[in-house]
């Protein structure tokens, strides 16, 4: 099987429009498929996810969960709203994603949602939480904070007593709360976070990744005491795939 | 959450990046290509490895052994000795045939025979292809003539020395030469390998002839027997020259009996010796007494130098003794001239009527007077005898003079026979002297003629003995018998051209094998979900494929983040 180079092949989109409905955007994107339509290929392969991250809920009120990775480019968003969606199909519970990735927000747009206002107008006071938390159409008690409008973090922003009001807030506005974090190793104003979180998944890209940044992220994690739950391995092509057909071998 | 400790994964403790699994069978199918390319090529150079590799062609003789009774006899020794079982076996004899056609000095002869080059040479692959032969077989040749070109083997030591290709030469016929024997029979089997079917045979037909020529050689007493008589005729030839030059060198020195001249040489010089000792005996005596009666006569001193005087003197005159009244005036003449001498060189210029001048003149006129009388006296006369002796010559006195005159006489006489005796003993010892030398040198020649006699004789010795052992060869003779001659090899025998091909194979994915692992070890990116679970000790939940590349899935443009 050729090896691909391209390093825009993942499911995920660029900053979504501010304001445009995030069907006829996905639409745009891939090929004639609406990013939703990844949303709904991408949902039973991480049940694994989804099923660990449901057996936290025993004996606890909610459970907040933080997607983050060691590289840009691996597929977190994407992870982290199709463990969502998962989540709130089968748990039948109130499920918030928090799109805490506010350079290139996606969130909204696999979900369906608007897009704007979201988490990084919230930050700026631009907005009220209830304005910026959207309901997910067609999915039943899943709801969005979407990364809002695009900008890049301000250091400490996460520090800020109005922030930490807002994220206490969303903490316990659901049963389930994932979080979908930027690389921590890099974004360091986002390690705020993990105060926050009762458990960590670290998506990784397969060939993108590298051993050295997953340990240090791993490490990053680790020292903040927060557990690990395990790691989403995206992307993943076999070098077996020559094989697939053949001998009965099923890829 | 509570369970903090229990969720994790020990990092640490987890870590091994030595995972055989992902080490070995997935880098073998990541890099599969890298690794069947390499196989590739590695069996390409063993194909030419393997093309380049002459053709071999084998020829066999078959040979008969026959042991002689002789052999047969040392067998049943060698089997039977010890025991007293004597068993009739040729095997012994068979073996030591067997070993004796390994014999060096076969090889050498080839090589000689043959030539070193020509034994070196590989024969052109193309010589042997005709309209028959199907056209891969023909490129496979023309490939093959190509890379034995390139390797030189078809003129090995263009340059070389000689001595280093005559023991290449004979490296490769030892190598090449396989000598086997059937079970049970006096077969013995000669295979020989080469790089053309004439060429195997020509070289082994040159074996099989050199082989038998060995094999007569060691045991056929006939041959053997030959081979003696023509040493026996030289060592005959050399025994009669050694004799014929002792005889020239005794002929030589020109004595007809050399030990009883020596010996009578000997005695000679011992008698004149002792003889020559009693003259000198006599000598002494005759000179004290001349001695004597000289002293009394007043004549002359005592002493060997003027009897010396007077005896040269005398030899001069014939033999007549000095008058001593003449031998007096020329003392005393000897004696004035030396005063006035003396008195010239003190006083050179005297004044007239001085006393030194008084006293030269004095000396100059008995100068004169001196010459005078010596010139009217006889030196061998008697005359002024009497004047010189002062007086009358008596009755004693006269005596005595004939007496003196006698002795010098017998003196005289004594001194030659002892110069001629000790002339002789010069002789005699020169004469010894060159006898001696003779005897030694015919020693030597003696002593050389008697080394080729008794070589002479231990021919003799062995030429009966070998003579019997040809009597019962001439019953049962040891022969080695072609039993089928060499033939032209119709197949080739080698080389397996498929080992350097597969070598090459294998090597080639051993060597991508390897590359693959050393690339999968050094690798920094995660690939699999081993690495995540081994080397970094991380859970793995859920590995989801890659389905950019599904049809519909692919992103046509975009910079999607996270």
């Amino acid at each position: 099987m050729a090896k691909k180079k391209n390093t825009t092949m993942t499911a995920v989109p660029a900053a979504a429009p501010s304001s445009a409905p995030s069907s006829s955007n996905g639409a745009t994107m891939f090929g004639g498929h609406a990013m939703a339509d990844q949303l709904e290929v991408m949902a039973p392969l991480v049940d694994s996810v989804w099923t660990q991250i449901a057996s936290l809920s025993e004996g606890n009120a909610n459970v907040r969960v933080v997607f983050t990775s060691p590289d840009h480019q691996s597929g977190t968003t994407l992870m982290a709203a199709a463990t969502a969606a998962s989540l709130a199909r089968n748990m039948r519970a109130d499920v918030l994603l928090v799109e805490a990735h506010m350079r290139q927000p996606a969130a909204a747009s696999y979900l369906g949602a608007e897009t704007t206002p979201g988490f990084s107008d919230l930050l700026l006071g631009h907005t009220e939480l209830k304005t910026a938390i959207k309901n997910v159409p067609g999915i039943p008690g899943l709801n969005v904070l979407p990364g809002g409008t695009a900008r890049p973090a301000i250091a400490g922003e996460l520090a800020a007593a109005g922030a930490q009001e807002i994220l206490d807030t969303v903490t316990s506005s659901a049963r389930f709360v994932i979080f979908d974090a930027p690389p921590l190793v890099e974004s360091q104003e986002a390690r705020g976070l993990l105060s926050f979180v009762d458990s960590s998944v670290i998506v990784l890209r397969s060939r993108l990744s590298s051993k050295d940044g997953t340990t240090a992220l791993a490490e990053l994690i680790e020292g903040a005491r927060v557990p690990i739950l395990g790691t989403i391995l995206n992307r993943h092509e076999s070098d077996f795939g020559f094989l697939e057909g053949k001998l009965g071998i099923s890829g | 959450m509570d369970d903090f400790a229990h969720s994790q994964l020990d990092l640490e403790e987890a870590k091994n990046p030595f995972d055989l699994k992902v080490l070995v069978l997935y880098a073998v199918a990541r890099f599969r290509g890298l690794i069947i390319s390499l196989g590739i090529l590695g069996a390409l150079l063993g194909l030419f490895a393997g093309a380049a590799q002459h053709n071999v062609y084998s020829s066999m003789t078959r040979l008969h052994f026959e042991p002689s009774v002789r052999q047969a006899i040392r067998a049943e020794q060698a089997y039977g000795v010890d025991t007293g079982e004597v068993r009739v076996s040729g095997k012994t004899a068979l073996l030591e045939e067997l070993e004796l056609l390994k014999d060096p000095a076969i090889y050498e002869a080839v090589v000689e025979k043959i030539g070193a080059r020509e034994i070196l040479r590989v024969a052109d692959p193309r010589s042997g292809d005709n309209s028959g032969t199907s056209l891969p077989t023909r490129v496979m040749h023309n490939l093959q003539a190509g890379l034995i070109g390139i390797k030189g083997l078809d003129d090995p030591f263009p340059k070389g020395p000689e001595s280093e290709a005559k023991t290449a030469a004979y490296d490769r016929l030892k190598d090449n030469v396989k000598i086997g024997n059937q079970r049970n029979t006096q077969i013995i089997d000669v295979k020989y390998s080469d790089s053309s079917p004439a060429k195997a045979k020509l070289i082994l037909d040159e074996i099989i002839i050199q082989m038998k020529a060995r094999h007569s050689d060691r045991f056929s007493a006939h041959g053997k027997l030959e081979d003696l008589r023509i040493n026996l005729d030289l060592a005959f030839q050399e025994m009669d020259e050694a004799k014929k030059e002792l005889r020239r060198f005794k002929e030589q020195c020109g004595f007809h009996d050399l030990k009883n001249d020596l010996a009578a040489c000997n005695l000679e010089i011992l008698t004149r010796e002792q003889a020559l000792s009693d003259m000198h005996a006599d000598r002494g005596a005759l000179l004290g007494k001349s001695k004597s009666l000289a002293s009394d006569l007043g004549i002359g001193g005592a002493d060997d130098y003027n009897f010396s005087d007077d005896a040269d003197e005398e030899s001069e005159s014939g033999g007549k003794p000095i008058n001593p009244n003449y031998k007096r005036l020329a003392i005393q003449l000897k004696e004035t001239e030396d005063e006035l001498r003396d008195s010239e060189f003190r006083n050179p210029k005297p004044k007239r009527l001085s006393l030194p001048w008084r006293t030269q003149k004095r000396l100059r006129d008995l100068i004169a007077g001196i010459n005078a009388k010596l010139a009217v006296t006889d030196p061998y006369g008697t005359e002024g005898v009497n004047e010189v002796l002062g007086g009358d010559l008596g009755e004693g006195f006269a005596e005595s003079l004939s007496l003196y005159f006698e002795t010098r006489g017998e003196l005289r006489g004594i001194i030659e026979k002892i110069e001629s005796n000790e002339a002789r003993i010069a002789e005699l010892e020169e004469r010894r002297l060159a006898m001696e030398e003779c005897s030694v040198e015919y020693g030597q020649r003696k002593t050389r003629f008697e080394m080729r006699e008794l070589k002479v004789d231990a021919l003799n010795q062995q030429e009966r003995q070998l003579s019997g052992l040809a009597y019962m060869d001439d019953d049962s003779r040891s022969e080695l018998r072609v039993f089928q001659d060499a033939r032209l090899a119709k197949d080739k025998e080698g080389p397996q051209r498929s080992k350097p091909l597969m070598m090459g194979l294998i090597g080639g994915m051993a060597l991508g094998m390897g590359l693959s692992v050393l690339r999968q070890l050094l690798d920094r990116k995660v690939r699999y979900q081993e690495t995540i679970e081994n080397a970094l000790g991380l859970r793995v939940l859920c590995v989801v494929p890659d389905l950019s590349t599904n049809q519909g899935f692919r992103p046509v443009k975009d910079k999607g983040a996270a």
